[in-house]
C-alpha cells in the first residue's frame, strides 16, 4: 500500500488536487474564473438549463410529497399570525367602537355644552326577569348623586336611582314607575312619556297627555321637554311608532320606540349638572 | 516528472495519432495505461459525473429532500474506487470535485481534498484489506459523508450569519447525512451495474488491472 504513495501517480494527483482547491478559490476571491473552470460552467450550462425546466416540472409534482414538513410548519406560522392578526382586528375594532362613540358623546357635548358628564360602564344588570335596572362602575367618588340623568350617545337610558361610593344603580325609562315630560320635536306638541307593563316588554314607551289636536305623526321625534323631571331639555328619547286617539274622551296616546336600547349599550355618560337642572336645584 | 523518448521522430511518423498519444501517456510512467477498456470506462464515468452534478444542482438543489441537497458525486467516488480501485478513485474523485465546484460551488473549494483521498483510500481498502461488499460499501458512504457533512456544518457555520454550533449541526449537518446517505444508493447502483461487464471481461482475459 506505502507504493501508491510513493508513485508518481500520487504526486501527480497531489498536486492537481490542491491545484484544484487552491487556483479556483484565490481566482473567485480576485473575482475571477479559470479557463477549465469557465469551461465546464459553458459546456455544462445548456445542459443544466435543460435540466433545471425538468426538475421545476417534477418539483412540482414531487412537492406535494416533500413540501409536506414546509407547509405543516407554514401552516403552524400562518395559524400564529392569524391569531395575532385577529387580536389586532379586535383591538381595533374595540378603538373604533370607542371612537364612534366618543364622537357621538362629542356631538352631543357640542349640542349640551352646559352639561357636565361623568362617564360610566355598564356593570351589570338587574337579576331580576324584565327589570330595567342596571348597574354603573362609577359613584358618589365620581360626582355621581341620585337622580341624575343617564345618557348613552342615542338619547334618554334612564336615571340614577341609588348611589354608592364607586357604584350606582340606574333605572331605565322602561321602568314601569317613571314618567318624563316630553314634546314633538317637529310641532312641539306636549306630553308625557310613561312606561307601562305590557309595552315595556316590547321596550315600547307609551306617550299620553297630548291635547286633543295635538300634531304628532308617525316617525315624529320625541324629546325631553326639562320639565317637571329629572331630565334636562332636549335629550332624545325615541320616535312615535303608532298614534292613536280614545274613542271617548278624543285623548291623544302614542307609542314610542327608545332611541336607545339598554341592550345594546355598554358605555354611558352620567349628567352631574346642566343649567337648567341647576337651576332647579 | 522524467519523460523517457525511445523512438525517434521517424518512428513517431509510423503511428495514428491516438497510438501516438497512448504511447506518450504511457511513457509519463504513471502506471496507467490507455486502452479501448479504459476509454469507454472513462466515458461512462464521465457521463455519471454529469449526469449526477447535473441532477444535485437542479433537481435535487429544488427538492432538497430531508432539507438538504444530497451529495451524489461522493458516493459516486466511492462506488468507483472500491469497484475500480484507488487510481481511478483517485482521478474520478479529483475530477467530480473539480466539475461539481465549478458548477456549484463558490468562495471556498475544499471539495477536492475530500473526494481524492476518499477515492484513494477507499480504493486502497479494497485492494489491500477489505473485499468489494455492500457492508464495506455501506461503511465507506457512512464514513465519507459523516465528513461531508461536517464539512458542510464547517462551512455554514463560518458563512451562515448568526447561525449557532447547535443550528449548524441540526440544520445542516444531520440533513445533508441523512441525504447523502439516502441517496447514495443510485451511484452505487449504476456503478456497479455498468461495470460488471468489464470485470466480466477482465476475468476472462486473465486479470488484467490498470
Amino acid at each position: 500500500m506505502s507504493g501508491f504513495f510513493k508513485s508518481k501517480f500520487f504526486y501527480v494527483v497531489a498536486v492537481l488536487t490542491l491545484l484544484a482547491v487552491i487556483v479556483p478559490t484565490v481566482l473567485c476571491a480576485m473575482g475571477q474564473t479559470s479557463f477549465l473552470r469557465s469551461a465546464v460552467n459553458t459546456v455544462l450550462m445548456p445542459v443544466q438549463k435543460l435540466s433545471d425546466k425538468a426538475a421545476e416540472a417534477i418539483e412540482g409534482f414531487t412537492s406535494y410529497f416533500t413540501a409536506f414538513d414546509k407547509m405543516k410548519n407554514e401552516n403552524l406560522r400562518l395559524k400564529e399570525e392569524i391569531a395575532s392578526l385577529r387580536e389586532e382586528v379586535a383591538g381595533a375594532r374595540e378603538i373604533r367602537e370607542k371612537y364612534e362613540w366618543m364622537s357621538k358623546y362629542l356631538e352631543l357635548k357640542m349640542l349640551h355644552q352646559d352639561y357636565k358628564m361623568v362617564h360610566a360602564v355598564i356593570s351589570g344588570r338587574g337579576s331580576a326577569n324584565y327589570s330595567n335596572v342596571f348597574m354603573l362602575d362609577a359613584g358618589r367618588i365620581s360626582g355621581i348623586a341620585k337622580g341624575m340623568p343617564v345618557v348613552s350617545e342615542d338619547g334618554v337610558l334612564g336615571y340614577i336611582a341609588e348611589v354608592g361610593p364607586t357604584w350606582s344603580k340606574a333605572v331605565s325609562i322602561l321602568e314601569a314607575s317613571s314618567s318624563v315630560g316630553a314634546f314633538v320635536e317637529r310641532s312641539g306638541a306636549i306630553g308625557v312619556i310613561e312606561a307601562e307593563y305590557d309595552l315595556s316588554l316590547e321596550g315600547i314607551l307609551k306617550m299620553s297627555y297630548l291635547d286633543e289636536d295635538a300634531d304628532i305623526k308617525v316617525g315624529d321625534r320625541i324629546l325631553t321637554s326639562g320639565y317637571g323631571s329629572v331630565y334636562p331639555r332636549s335629550l332624545i328619547i325615541g320616535y312615535v311608532e303608532t298614534v292613536s286617539t280614545d274613542e271617548f274622551s278624543r285623548s291623544v296616546t302614542a307609542t314610542v320606540r327608545p332611541a336607545s336600547r339598554l341592550d345594546q349599550v355598554s358605555e354611558v355618560m352620567v349628567v352631574t349638572d346642566y343649567e337648567i337642572y341647576a337651576e332647579e336645584q | 516528472m522524467r519523460f523517457t523518448r525511445k523512438n525517434s521522430n521517424a518512428a513517431d511518423g509510423e503511428l495514428s495519432l491516438p497510438e501516438r498519444l497512448r504511447e506518450k501517456f504511457n511513457t509519463w510512467r504513471l502506471s496507467f495505461s490507455i486502452d479501448g477498456e479504459v476509454v469507454a470506462k472513462a466515458a461512462i464515468f464521465a457521463f455519471f459525473i454529469i449526469l449526477f452534478s447535473i441532477t444535485q444542482t437542479t433537481l435535487l438543489s429544488r427538492i432538497r429532500p430531508l432539507g438538504a441537497v444530497p451529495d451524489l458525486l461522493l458516493p459516486f467516488v466511492v462506488a468507483v474506487a472500491v469497484s475500480e480501485r484507488e487510481k481511478w478513485g483517485a482521478i474520478i474523485g479529483l475530477v467530480s470535485a473539480f466539475v461539481i465546484d465549478a458548477l456549484g460551488g463558490v468562495r471556498i473549494m475544499l471539495l477536492p481534498l475530500l473526494y481524492v483521498p476518499t477515492g484513494i483510500v477507499c480504493g486502497l481498502l479494497t485492494t489491500y484489506r477489505f473485499r468489494d461488499s455492500v457492508p464495506v460499501n455501506a461503511i465507506y458512504t457512512v464514513v465519507t459523508s459523516v465528513l461531508r457533512s461536517f464539512i458542510a456544518m464547517i462551512i455554514g457555520f463560518n458563512s451562515i450569519r448568526g447561525i449557532s454550533a447547535g443550528q449548524a449541526f441540526t440544520d445542516i449537518a444531520l440533513p445533508a447525512f441523512f441525504a447523502n446517505i439516502i441517496f447514495a444508493v443510485f451511484p452505487h447502483i449504476l456503478v456497479r451495474l455498468t461495470m460488471r461487464p468489464f470485470h466480466k471481461t477482465r476475468a476472462e482475459r486473465t486479470s488484467k488491472e490498470i
